[in-house]
């Protein structure tokens, strides 16, 4: 009876370690409401809504919000995609100078306001293929006080280097699907 | 402008007709067995577009 | 007299090679490819159906219908709009060959633009035709041309203005049917094509419209599904799913510009209440740097003139020794379509299609596109029809 008693403490406490162990710090911990956008005018912002709206998290996402029309409200977060869409920047009739402006302005407003500021790229290799991509990742991991990625993203070591040497933390999950599952 | 397109390739035909034929005149005319070949090639585009082929 | 003999000599020569490039130009032209119908299928009409602009051209195309009877949402398949990206054509046949729809309606085009599969790109050394081993012999398409054949819209303007926008585009774009949306009844050949597209989708109430295409690898729209705002949030659950659950390689998702004319998945979303979808999908034979073009290169994906651009990280898609197989790549087009109409069926529930029949992903890349091809000369002559 002692031995069996015995067996399941230790269970337990293998079982409550794992789940320590698997509890993000609290440094990349994400507290929504979030409010989302893109810098460069890919799906990254849609993606991260549609994802969080499967996991039941609250996000909004406005690939237009500007620091003057930006209202903090309830959120919490500031997600803001990187990555950039020729298709999407001549849908918008923008630039990536002009993205980048915008962005940086939502994410001064956004952190005055007490909002964490989350750097994303989430749209994999596709979204780091030129000079625009590299030029709005570069503006937005600047600001971001946590990194998130997917894998693909980082298959060359890219954003764990980078938040290595910045000492930002970072966030890897799968695929932009699972990104839910952090929110 | 179906009509004006269908007036242009009118003229487009007659004005193949009228090269085809004077290709093959020079065809006929010449004395040298080298310009006949030229000729003899020159002549194949025409006939294809007149036949509506290609 | 010797002369008169070498002139004979050169003038049948002469014939002998027109009659054989006449013989090729014809036979493509007038090939007739056969469609052996699903079962299932309720109707077949004709595009001029909708619209009298393109009764008795090449381009009155054949509409295939699957109505289940059971109402729920309507969605519009088209093949061919650019004839050298054949498995946009094969795509769109799969679904007809196989298709049984118990909810909602399906319609079905392979060739929107006949006349562009009647030839040939310029200079280009395309094969004329393509062909596909099934396990009951082989089926047969044309190949053709990105744009329609100048014998049937001749000549164009200087400066192809687009209707309504007022936009210049290219002289030639006025036969490409994919800058010529939402189209003209009164316009050349192309633009009364989409008009009666147009008025298939208005007098139908399509709810949503999915155009299948291929891309070359130097091209940054590739491996995507392109999405009228509309449909922002459908075609990201899709790119997502399929790029987490079934894509070794992954599908992206772009915004349709509104300041970019013509192409069906801005007009369409624009002039109808269809939401448009476009999917590309890479094709390395459409690549200019690569090598000799022929029915292996468009068969098989595999060319190491543009692995070797991939590797100087020239490309948008990767590549490497296994290529972008025509089965890999009508699996792609294939079931990112049925995924997108089953989150539309999510998002959207009084637009719900339900589909059966439809090959999986898997189920082409083990058992190949010939194994969901049926044989024309097997079918039921009720069954067979010619595009």
């Amino acid at each position: 009876m002692k031995k069996t008693a015995l067996m399941l403490f230790l269970a337990l406490l293998v079982l409550s370690l794992c789940a320590v162990a698997e509890a993000p710090p609290e440094e990349t911990k994400l507290e929504g409401p979030y409010l989302v956008t893109t810098c460069g005018q890919s799906p990254g912002a849609v993606m991260v809504g549609m994802s969080a709206m499967q996991a039941g998290a609250k996000a909004t996402y406005n690939n237009a919000l500007t620091a003057e029309t930006f209202e903090p409200g309830e959120f919490k977060t500031l997600i803001v995609t990187a990555g950039t869409s020729m298709k999407g920047m001549g849908a918008a009739g923008t630039d990536i100078n002009a993205e980048i402006e915008r962005c940086l302005g939502v994410i001064k407003a956004a952190r005055e306001a007490g909002l964490k500021i989350v750097g994303a790229h989430i749209e994999g290799m596709a979204r780091r293929t030129d000079s625009s991509d590299a030029a709005s990742i570069e503006a937005v991991m600047a600001e971001a006080d946590v990194i998130l990625v997917v894998t693909d993203s980082d298959s060359d070591g890219f954003f764990t280097a980078y938040a290595k040497e910045h000492e930002k933390p970072l966030i890897v999950v799968k695929d932009a699907l699972e990104i839910g599952k952090v929110l | 402008m179906i009509a004006i397109n269908t007036a242009v390739t009118v003229l487009y035909y007659l004005i193949c007709a009228f090269f085809l034929a004077a290709i093959a005149y020079n065809f006929v005319k010449t004395r040298k067995v080298q310009e006949s070949v030229l000729y003899g090639l020159m002549m194949i585009p025409f006939i294809l577009r007149l036949l509506r082929l290609k | 007299m010797k002369l008169k003999w070498a002139k004979i000599a050169v003038l049948l020569v002469m014939a002998a090679c027109a009659a054989v490039a006449g013989f090729l130009f014809h036979e493509q032209r007038v090939y007739r490819e056969a469609v052996a119908a699903s079962p299932h299928l309720t109707q077949v009409k004709k595009l001029s159906d909708y619209s009298p602009a393109i009764k008795g051209t090449v381009n009155d195309c054949n509409v295939y219908v699957f109505d289940s009877g059971v109402p729920g949402g309507t969605a519009l398949l088209i093949g061919g709009t650019h004839a050298e990206e054949p498995v946009a054509l094969v795509s769109a046949l799969v679904f007809t060959e196989n298709l049984k729809v118990t909810q909602g309606r399906v319609f079905v085009i392979h060739r929107v633009n006949t006349s562009a599969s009647t030839n040939t790109r310029l200079g280009e050394a395309y094969p004329r035709f393509f062909h596909v081993e099934a396990p009951w012999g082989v089926q047969k398409w044309r190949m053709g041309d990105r744009v329609a054949n100048p014998l049937d819209s001749w000549p164009d303007p200087e400066v192809y203005i687009h209707y309504p926008s007022g936009q210049n585009l290219a002289y030639m774009d006025i036969r490409n049917l994919n800058r010529n949306w939402p189209g003209k009844a009164d316009g050349l050949l192309t633009e009364r094509t989409t008009f009666a597209a147009m008025e298939l989708i208005r007098q139908e109430g399509v709810d949503l419209t999915i155009d299948f295409h291929e891309a070359e690898l130097e091209y940054p729209v590739e491996n995507t599904i392109v999405a009228h705002e509309r449909g922002n949030e459908v075609a990201a659950m899709t790119s997502m799913m399929l790029t987490s659950q079934t894509f070794r390689v992954p599908i992206g998702m772009e915004f349709s510009p509104k300041a970019l004319h013509g192409l069906s998945h801005r007009e369409v979303g624009d002039h109808s209440d269809a939401v448009s979808y476009l999917f590309e999908v890479a094709e390395p034979m459409l690549d200019r740097i690569r090598g000799i073009t022929d029915e292996e290169l468009l068969m098989s994906g595999k060319d190491r003139f543009v692995m070797k651009a991939g590797e100087h990280n020239l490309l948008y898609a990767p590549i490497d020794e296994s290529g972008w197989p025509f089965d890999l790549r009508i699996a792609r087009h294939v079931t990112t379509a049925q995924t997108l109409i089953q989150v539309n069926n999510m998002l959207h529930p009084d637009q719900a299609i339900l589909m059966e029949g439809i090959p999986s992903y898997q189920d082409i890349l083990d058992q190949g596109t010939g194994a969901f091809l049926r044989d024309p000369a097997a079918a039921p002559p009720e069954q067979v029809y010619y595009d």
